[in-house]
C-alpha cells in the first residue's frame, strides 16, 4: 500500500509537534512555579517551531487525501491527523500564552507557594503524554482514561479560582498577580480539554466512535 | 530535494504522417532524474504520442514527423544522427497488455542481454535474477524459470516484461497504460514496484487512471487537444492547479 510510508511520516511528524508541545507548557509553567525566567527562553523557540509544523502537515495531510483518495480506516485516522495537527498548535498557543502571563507573574514577588497549580500541570501534561502514546499505538483504553482525568483538572482549576480570590480579597495589592495566575490556570486548563479532544481523536480513529459532547460512561 | 533534469523537452511539435495537424503542440516540459512523472488527459490528447516520442517509436512508420528537440542528459535524440540502438539501449519500454515472447521465462529477460553480445552462462543468469528481483517476481518464478512465460498471470508477465526492460539497465523507462490490463492486486503490485524502480532510473507513466497517477508520480503532466496545459508537482496539481482546465479535469468535470 503507497499511502501507509505516507500515514507513518505525518504520525511521526505529529508525535514530534506533541513533544514540542508538551515540552513548552512544562517550561511556562515551571518559570512561574521556580519564580525563575530561565525556562521560558525555549518555549517561543518550541511555538514558532509548532507553528512552522502546523502549517507543513496540513499541507501533506490534505495533498495525502487527494493523492490516495483513503477510505474507512485510512479516511478516519487522515481527517483525525488534521484534528491533532490543529490541536496540538492550540496547545503551542496556550504554552506561550502561559509564557507571557509568567513574564509579569515573575516580576512581582511569589504570592504563595504554589500548591494546586503544579498538581494541575503534572495531570495535564500526563494527559498530553498519554493522549501522544495513545496514538502512537492507536491504545483506545488509555485514550478512555485520558479523558477520565479531564475532570480533575477542572476541579483543580475551581480550587484555584476560590483561593486566588480569597489571597486578592484580603489585599487588592494582590490582583495583579492574582488575575494573572488564574489565566495560567484557565490555559492549562484549556490545554487538559485538548488533550481529551486528542484522546477522543485516537478513539474515532481506531473503532469509528464519536465520542465527542458524550459522557464516557453512557458509552 | 535536489531535483537534476535527466530529459528537456524544447518547442516539440510531432505530426503524424498525411496529417496536416500536428499532435503535438509546442510541448516544453523537464523530467527529472529518479522521478516518476505522469501523463494525464483525456483520450486523444497526445499523451500516448509524447511518450512514443522519448523512444522514438514514431519512427516505425514513415512519413511521421518531429520538430523541436529532446534533450536526453543534453544531446538532442531527434537528431537525424543521434544512434538509435543507443537511444532504445537507455530508454526502455512497457506497454498495455504483457508482451511476453513465446519462450522460456529465463529466455525473455536475457533476450536483450543475449542481443548486447552477452553469452557467459554465469553472467546471463546472475543478471537475469538480478532482473527479476528488482521487478519483485524472483520469489514467484525461481524454481521454474525453464517454463513458458505466457503459463505466468497476467500481472505476473506484466513484471516479467518490466524485469526483461531492467535486464539491460535502462536510464528511462517509459510505462503506457501498464495496469490497464490487470486486476486490482496486480495493480497495485505494479504501482508499488513503479515507486521502486524510481530509486534507480528515471520513470515516464501514461496512465488514464488519474488516481494511478496521484499515487504513482512525484510530478503530473496535463495535456489536453495536442497541448501541455499545466506540469507541476503531483502534490500540486492534485490540491491547487493553477489552470481551470486541470481543475476541471481532475474533477471529473470533462474527459
Amino acid at each position: 500500500m503507497l499511502i501507509k510510508p505516507r500515514l507513518e511520516e505525518i504520525r511521526d511528524r505529529l508525535l514530534e509537534m506533541a513533544k514540542m508541545a508538551e515540552v513548552a507548557i512544562e517550561n511556562a509553567v515551571k518559570a512561574i512555579i521556580e519564580h525563575n525566567p530561565e525556562p521560558l527562553k525555549i518555549v517561543e523557540e518550541l511555538e514558532n517551531k509548532i507553528d512552522q509544523m502546523e502549517v507543513e502537515n496540513e499541507s501533506l495531510i490534505i495533498t495525502t487525501i487527494a493523492r490516495f483518495q483513503p477510505e474507512a480506516k485510512y479516511l478516519r485516522i487522515l481527517i483525525m491527523d488534521l484534528f491533532v495537527n490543529r490541536d496540538l498548535e492550540r496547545i503551542g498557543d496556550h504554552a506561550e500564552n502561559i509564557k507571557e502571563q509568567a513574564e509579569h507573574i515573575i516580576t512581582k514577588p511569589k504570592l504563595k507557594e504554589y500548591v494546586d497549580l503544579p498538581m494541575m500541570t503534572e495531570i495535564t501534561l500526563s494527559m498530553v503524554r498519554d493522549s501522544i502514546k495513545a496514538l502512537s499505538t492507536l491504545d483506545t483504553d488509555l485514550a478512555r482514561d485520558v479523558i477520565k482525568r479531564d475532570d480533575k483538572v477542572d476541579a483543580l482549576h475551581e480550587q484555584i479560582i476560590r483561593e486566588l480570590y480569597t489571597y486578592m480579597v484580603e489585599d487588592p495589592s494582590n490582583i495583579k498577580v492574582g488575575i494573572r495566575l488564574i489565566v495560567v490556570s484557565s490555559n492549562i486548563e484549556r490545554v487538559a480539554d485538548l488533550a481529551t479532544n486528542l484522546a477522543e481523536e485516537v478513539i474515532y480513529m481506531k473503532e469509528g466512535k464519536m465520542l465527542r459532547h458524550q459522557e464516557l460512561d453512557k458509552e | 530535494m535536489k531535483e537534476v533534469e535527466k530529459i528537456k523537452v524544447e518547442h516539440l511539435y510531432f505530426w503524424y504522417a498525411k496529417s496536416k495537424e500536428p499532435a503535438l503542440k509546442d510541448i516544453n516540459m523537464s523530467i527529472y532524474e529518479n522521478r516518476v512523472t505522469a501523463l494525464i488527459g483525456p483520450s486523444g490528447c497526445g499523451k500516448t504520442t509524447l511518450l512514443r516520442c522519448f523512444n522514438r517509436m514514431h519512427d516505425l512508420y514513415p512519413g511521421n514527423r518531429y520538430e523541436g528537440k529532446i534533450l536526453l542528459d543534453g544531446e538532442n535524440i531527434l537528431d537525424k544522427d543521434y544512434d538509435l540502438i543507443k537511444l532504445r539501449t537507455k530508454v526502455g519500454m512497457v506497454f498495455q497488455k504483457p508482451t511476453p515472447f513465446p519462450m522460456s521465462i529465463f529466455d525473455n529477460v536475457a533476450y536483450g542481454l543475449k542481443l548486447r553480445g552477452i553469452t557467459d552462462k554465469t553472467e546471463l543468469e546472475s543478471r537475469v535474477e538480478k532482473a527479476l528481483k528488482q521487478a519483485a517476481l524472483w520469489e514467484e518464478v525461481k524454481d521454474r524459470l525453464s517454463q513458458p512465460a505466457t503459463g505466468l498471470s497476467g500481472g505476473q508477465q506484466q513484471r516479467l516484461v518490466i524485469a526483461r526492460a531492467l535486464a539491460v539497465e535502462p536510464e528511462v523507462l517509459l510505462f503506457d497504460e501498464p495496469t490497464s490490463a490487470l486486476d486490482p492486486i496486480s495493480t497495485a503490485k505494479i504501482e508499488e514496484l513503479v515507486v521502486e524502480l524510481k530509486k534507480s532510473v528515471t520513470i515516464l507513466i501514461v496512465t488514464h487512471n488519474m488516481q494511478q497517477a496521484a499515487r504513482v508520480s512525484d510530478y503530473t503532466a496535463f495535456m489536453y487537444l495536442g497541448e501541455l496545459i499545466e506540469f507541476d508537482k503531483t502534490d500540486i496539481i492534485f490540491t491547487s492547479p493553477k489552470k481551470k482546465l486541470t481543475e476541471d479535469y481532475i474533477t471529473g468535470k470533462f474527459g
